[in-house]
């Protein structure tokens, strides 16, 4: 067969030659190659001759004017306006979706981030240690709440001072009893809250000073409480004695409930967040759908 | 028709400005829509979207030649709606008859000295030519309709397909071993002419 023997590339040449798109050098070396290849001579023949055939078919009449009316342009604009509106809504939905999306992975890690650096047993025990050493040993006193209140105890002074010490060594008792790593039994039932909520307590005691605003007080109150209370209840064996109630007055309750308060808007604004998340993503893949349906429809 | 002054009035949304365009050049798109379609009505949707489409992308013509950029639009319509009959063959509104030959046929300008025979041998060699491009891959058939059957030069139909220059070539050229080889099927419809003699070359 005369296929095997004419290339694929031969036919483009031919082809090519036939429209006078081949180039000077090119014509030069198939015009000698034509000279000598019958087969390829008979090639450019029947190229030709289809070529000629297909420029000789006939031309259709149109069967209408293709005019365009003011309707069809006006129809056109307005799906073509709908159409851009749709997309860039979806479009933007979609790029702030991204945003709050990314915003949210980074402060969430953020947040995993500290939650993990803060039960270093560790750094823990040495803090409370250098808490202890800070203030002075008092005698092995009840927890005096009122003294974490907005009385802030004089550092060698009287036996405000030594109550507050014992509760600061108490309190330091209650994070070694946190840091060490449990053992077993119901020792190691504390719960890891207990000793996440314990980790701003040696902070505020080995800062303790008479400078020290009652906030943080008020806090490691709050924060030592559950640890302390269920730890002595495990070490001991017996019914943990209610918590007591911290005796605060009404700045500090105001702090308390404050605090309670920005919890409630921060979970407030995380559901909100989320919420909006949804609803943004859900208006741009519905936007996009609604655009794709548009442009389909429109065909 | 000043078309460079006509296509600027167009662009600045005079619509009579563009109809003088859609006048100029409406017999090519049909033309080129129906080789590519290979069915009247589809063609003459194909060419009225084509020309609704040009009017509201007109600001982004930039100069060269209008009757490629149009061309482009025009393939491109018959690009998807081809693709749309693919995913939903539809069956034709023409009737059929026995031989699964259709009724309604186009109308094919004439010339006004030829023969009713010769009308007559010149639909027939039509409509060989248009099944066989019907057989074609919708890449090498648009190539074919452009240079062969259009007249185009290469550059205009590799800006109208939007391809190399190179791609129109090659693809050219296979198109066109592709078509003769159809073409001998039939022989007995082509003018004395056009008979391929002697040994087949694909």
């Amino acid at each position: 067969m005369m296929a095997d023997r004419i290339s694929p590339k031969d036919f483009e040449l031919l082809s090519a030659y036939l429209d006078g798109q081949v180039s000077a050098g090119e014509r030069q070396r198939l015009d000698s190659r034509l000279a000598r290849e019958a087969d390829l001579r008979r090639a450019l023949a029947q190229l030709r001759q289809t070529r000629e055939l297909l420029r000789t078919a006939p031309h259709l009449q149109r069967p209408r004017s293709f005019a365009l009316t003011p309707e069809m342009v006006k129809s056109r604009a307005r799906l073509i306006r709908a159409f851009s509106a749709v997309r860039m809504v979806s479009i933007v939905a979609g790029i702030l979706f991204a945003f709050l999306f990314a915003g949210d992975l980074f402060f969430n890690s953020f947040r995993v981030g500290n939650i993990a650096f803060a039960p270093q047993a560790g750094e823990m025990a040495a803090e409370a240690d250098m808490a202890e050493e800070s203030i002075p040993a008092g005698d092995d006193q009840e927890l005096d709440l009122e003294m974490q209140g907005d009385e802030t105890p004089e550092v060698g002074g009287d036996e405000d001072t030594a109550a507050g010490a014992a509760e600061a060594g108490e309190a330091g008792d209650a994070v070694e009893d946190a840091a060490q790593p449990p053992t077993g039994g119901a020792e190691s039932e504390m719960t890891p809250t207990g000793m996440f909520l314990l980790v701003p307590e040696p902070t505020s005691l080995a800062t303790a000073s008479p400078a020290l605003t009652p906030t943080p007080l008020v806090q490691a109150y709050k924060l030592t409480d559950t640890g302390t209370a269920s730890t002595r209840a495990q070490a001991t064996g017996t019914q943990p004695s209610p918590p007591p109630q911290p005796y605060l007055d009404n700045d500090d309750k105001g702090l308390v409930e404050s605090g309670a308060g920005a919890e409630r808007e921060s979970g407030l604004a995380v559901l909100l967040l989320k919420i909006a998340e949804i609803a943004l993503a859900f208006v741009a893949v519905a936007g996009g759908l609604a655009a794709w349906l548009m442009r389909r429809g429109s065909r | 028709m000043d078309e460079a002054k006509m296509i600027l009035y167009a662009q600045n949304g005079d619509l009579d400005a563009f109809n003088r365009l859609v006048l100029a050049y409406q017999d090519v798109a049909y033309n080129v829509a129906y080789r590519m379609m290979g069915d009247p009505a589809a063609s003459q949707d194909v060419t009225q979207e084509a020309f609704i489409s040009a009017y509201s992308k007109l600001h982004t013509f930039r100069g060269g030649s209008f009757k490629a950029w149009l061309l482009r639009i025009v393939t491109n319509a018959s690009y998807d709606e081809l693709r749309r009959l693919k995913r939903r063959p539809s069956t034709p509104l023409e009737p059929v008859g026995r031989d699964d030959e259709e009724f309604a046929s186009p109308v094919w300008l004439t010339d006004p000295a030829e023969s009713p025979e010769e009308a007559a041998s010149r639909a027939e060699l039509s409509r060989a030519i248009q099944r066989c491009l019907d057989r074609l891959e919708v890449d090498f058939r648009v190539v074919v309709v452009l240079v062969d059957i259009q007249g185009m030069d290469y550059a205009e139909a590799a800006e109208s397909v939007k391809s190399p220059l190179g791609t129109v070539k090659s693809r050219l050229a296979r198109a066109r071993v592709k078509m003769q080889e159809c073409l001998r099927g039939f022989e007995e419809l082509l003018p004395a002419r056009f008979r391929y003699e002697g040994e087949r070359i694909a």
